[in-house]
């Protein structure tokens, strides 16, 4: 992976959405968006080997799947979240960029209940011997 | 159609529109400019869209959201 035509692409991305904005602010927002799609479809495959190799971490570890399967999920939601609120910010709307934020925590926080309830039990379970 | 020349064709197309919309306002056709820029803006989401939505069909399938 290298990071040469990473910066290359974000950098005329950002000077492109720069020269548009004046002149067309809606083609600048997508200039901007279509240059964050673009560099994050040339990080998937790297993506991919570590997240592989974190499953198989942690199934050596002996921790059990369906923790993974939230954490995994938890990252996702966070990574899209925040392309859309950075990407809503940038075009001006702060307030829509707050919404989604707001959605993006408590889609986190109901996707990480499980979690809880089994750390929970597994408490008074100790407490109760 | 991916990479850097997708970038340059949405930033051209946006270029393009905004000098025609100039023209067709200076020409006195100012809802034939409206809609050049609609056509326009149009058209760049579209190619934008099939992006985006390989991009979340890839977060999907990886994150198995």
């Amino acid at each position: 992976m290298n990071i040469i035509p990473i910066i290359g692409i974000g950098l005329i991305g950002t000077v492109l959405a720069l020269t548009l904005k004046p002149i067309k602010p809606e083609a600048a927002m997508i200039v901007a968006l279509a240059t964050g799609t673009i560099i994050f479809l040339i990080l998937v495959r790297h993506l991919s080997v570590i997240i592989t190799l974190f499953t198989t971490l942690s199934n050596n570890a002996g921790i059990d799947f369906a923790f993974i399967e939230i954490i995994l999920k938890i990252v996702g939601v966070a990574y899209i979240v925040q392309l859309a609120s950075n990407t809503a910010t940038d075009s001006g709307q702060s307030a829509i960029a707050a919404k989604i934020d707001l959605s993006g925590k408590l889609c986190i926080m109901l996707l990480s209940l499980p979690i809880l309830l089994s750390l929970v039990e597994t408490i008074t379970g100790l407490m109760r011997q | 159609m991916s990479g850097v020349d997708l970038i340059f064709r949405v930033a051209g197309i946006g270029i393009v529109v905004a000098v025609l919309h100039q023209v067709l306002t200076r020409a006195g056709r100012e809802d034939q400019a409206m809609m050049t820029t609609l056509a326009g803006l149009v058209v760049v989401l579209v190619m934008v869209l099939g992006e985006i939505s390989t991009l979340f069909s890839t977060i999907k399938t990886m994150f198995n959201l």
